[in-house]
């Protein structure tokens, strides 16, 4: 189609000089009205190609956020042959940047799967080797505390790499095992295996529910999230708290009792993002609600008053 | 008992294998599957600890190998390779159990000791450690001829913990084995925390709250008192 355009292009430039030439040798109004036709009609094809530029540049940005949002989406463009320059030029820049983006997304997951991998063995390492000091009995307890102290730290590392890894597969999982997931039953699951999770600190659990609310998703990273999710309530809690669970048609919100926070909420999705007075907590937490909503077609939004902290999950629109 | 620790990385082979050892086992060495290959080929081993990942090849091939021969040997696969794929696929294969890296070495000595107490084919199995009567397949543990009433969480302890008998086990272990490794730190460890009270309560009631003693900030051990 487009190369056609161009073609009717130039017979219209070309007869158009033709009749610019005619009308200043004739001076007739009749060749007047003919040029004038003429120019109209090569505005409107001009209108046409602009419209069909239009249209591929709205394709290919929608071809490249469907790529943020799934990499997997990446196709290298296929241009029939009577695509015009313009399509084509645009479909070039798509290619490039689509390609650099998932080669640097792989590139990404390539060195997390590494990185977790290649520390795994030296953490083990670290851990057998203490537990092999501690069953000595000439231990001071200041051996102790200083045994105490590596183990911590030995288990931190093997949370964030144990974190990390579950983060890159996320990607890599959420589209398999994809099964209608009966929230309610997750939350009731949770509770009944973290009742006393919530005794410590006396926290009561109060749910509204209206409806059965379905997830459509991977069942592991449903689990994980609703896990996630409530650990979260669970430890942000203060003594004699209250953790409200509200199942809608649509969302699922958690709301706790909490201490008040001056960090900029959006911060709190990030990771490693973390109140500075909890200082054991990971901080990743909330990074892998995030990714899995993102993944799983969900949104995450968190919201608080007076203390009270909540965070709601629904179904993505679309 | 008789071990062959199949690994490829010289410390985690030196620490298991001294590990196995204070347990009075004894202990053999393969760093490669060529290695593992010849000794399963010329000895008989009641247990085998397994690395998927060796220079020389997967370790999966090698279960079918050492399984067809010595079907009573217990395989233990410990792996960095967490993809579920390859724990169902060692499963499969014959493997009796499956522990990924990192690992505690209490975590490591309980499945050891079930899997061999599994080899021996016994039904009904009871343990006894002093006054305890361990009562594994009902699930049920009683001192001096009663039942204790615990939790499931309690009785999960005990079994840990007597897996692990006159050895410290740290709480982080203690704490993984119970929770997995969502948990995170302090909650986990204040459950923890509750749990060993209430059930410490239960054991003084029948005078053995003894047998459990804390091992400063670090851990416990379960161990018959002097």
């Amino acid at each position: 189609m487009s190369s056609r355009i161009k073609v009717a292009i130039l017979v219209m430039i070309i007869s158009f000089v033709g009749l610019v030439s005619l009308i200043t040798k004739h001076q007739s109004p009749q060749l007047l009205i003919l040029a004038l036709v003429w120019y109209l009609l090569f505005l409107f094809a001009l209108w046409l190609e602009s419209r069909s530029m239009r249209w591929h540049l709205k394709t290919y940005k929608r071809k490249v956020f469907q790529l943020l949002r799934n990499i997997n989406t990446y196709q290298d463009p296929k241009l029939s042959s009577e695509a015009s320059p313009i399509e084509r030029e645009i479909a070039d820049f798509y290619k490039a940047v689509g390609s650099q983006i998932k080669n640097t997304f792989q590139e990404e997951k390539q060195f997390t799967q590494n990185a977790s991998h290649e520390l795994q063995t030296p953490i083990t390492v670290i851990k057998s080797a203490v537990d092999a000091i501690l069953q000595s009995p000439n231990l001071q307890e200041v051996d102790y505390q200083h045994l105490e102290i590596i183990l911590k730290n030995t288990n931190k590392l093997s949370r964030i790499n144990n974190a990390l890894v579950l983060l890159s597969r996320i990607r890599s999982y959420y589209n398999e095992n994809v099964a209608k997931v009966h929230v309610n039953e997750l939350v009731r699951k949770f509770f009944q295996d973290h009742k006393e999770a919530l005794e410590p600190r006396e926290i009561v659990v109060q749910y509204q529910v209206d409806t059965d609310l379905y997830f459509e998703m991977n069942e592991n990273l449903a689990e994980i999230l609703i896990t996630n999710l409530l650990q979260n309530a669970i430890k942000h809690n203060i003594k004699h708290g209250i953790i409200t669970v509200t199942i809608t048609e649509s969302a699922l919100r958690i709301k706790n009792t909490g201490k008040y926070m001056d960090q900029d909420p959006t911060t709190l999705f990030q990771r490693f993002s973390k109140a500075s007075n909890q200082s054991d907590s990971l901080g990743l937490g909330l990074s892998i609600v995030k990714t899995i909503c993102e993944f799983s077609g969900l949104s995450v939004d968190y919201h608080h008053k007076n203390a009270v902290h909540e965070l709601v999950v629904r179904r993505r629109l679309g | 008992m008789k071990f062959l620790v199949i690994e490829d990385e010289p410390n985690l082979q030196k620490l298991i294998g001294y590990f196995l050892r204070k347990e009075e086992h004894v202990v053999e060495e393969a760093m490669t599957m060529a290695e593992a290959k010849q000794k399963v080929g010329n000895f008989e081993y009641d247990c085998i600890i397994l690395d998927l990942n060796l220079p020389d090849g997967n370790g999966l091939n090698l279960i079918s190998y050492i399984k067809e021969d010595h079907p009573q040997t217990g395989l233990i696969i410990v792996s960095a390779r967490d993809s579920i794929e390859d724990r169902i696929l060692g499963l499969d294969k014959g493997a009796d159990d499956y522990l990924i890296k990192p690992f505690n070495v209490s975590e490591l000595n309980a499945r050891i000791n079930a899997v061999i107490r599994r080899k021996q084919n016994i039904v009904d199995e009871i343990l006894v450690f002093g006054d305890f009567f361990f009562h594994i397949s009902e699930r049920r543990i009683s001192v001096h001829g009663v039942d204790l009433d615990l939790t499931k969480k309690e009785y999960d302890i005990l079994i840990y913990m007597v897996r692990n008998k006159n050895r410290v086990v740290t709480k982080d272990s203690l704490a993984e084995y119970l929770w997995g490794d969502y948990m995170d730190d302090n909650d986990s460890f204040d459950f923890l925390y509750a749990h060993l009270k209430n059930l410490r309560k239960k054991l003084a009631k029948v005078n053995v709250d003894n047998y459990l003693t804390t091992i400063y900030g670090v851990g416990y051990k379960f161990s018959i008192p002097s």
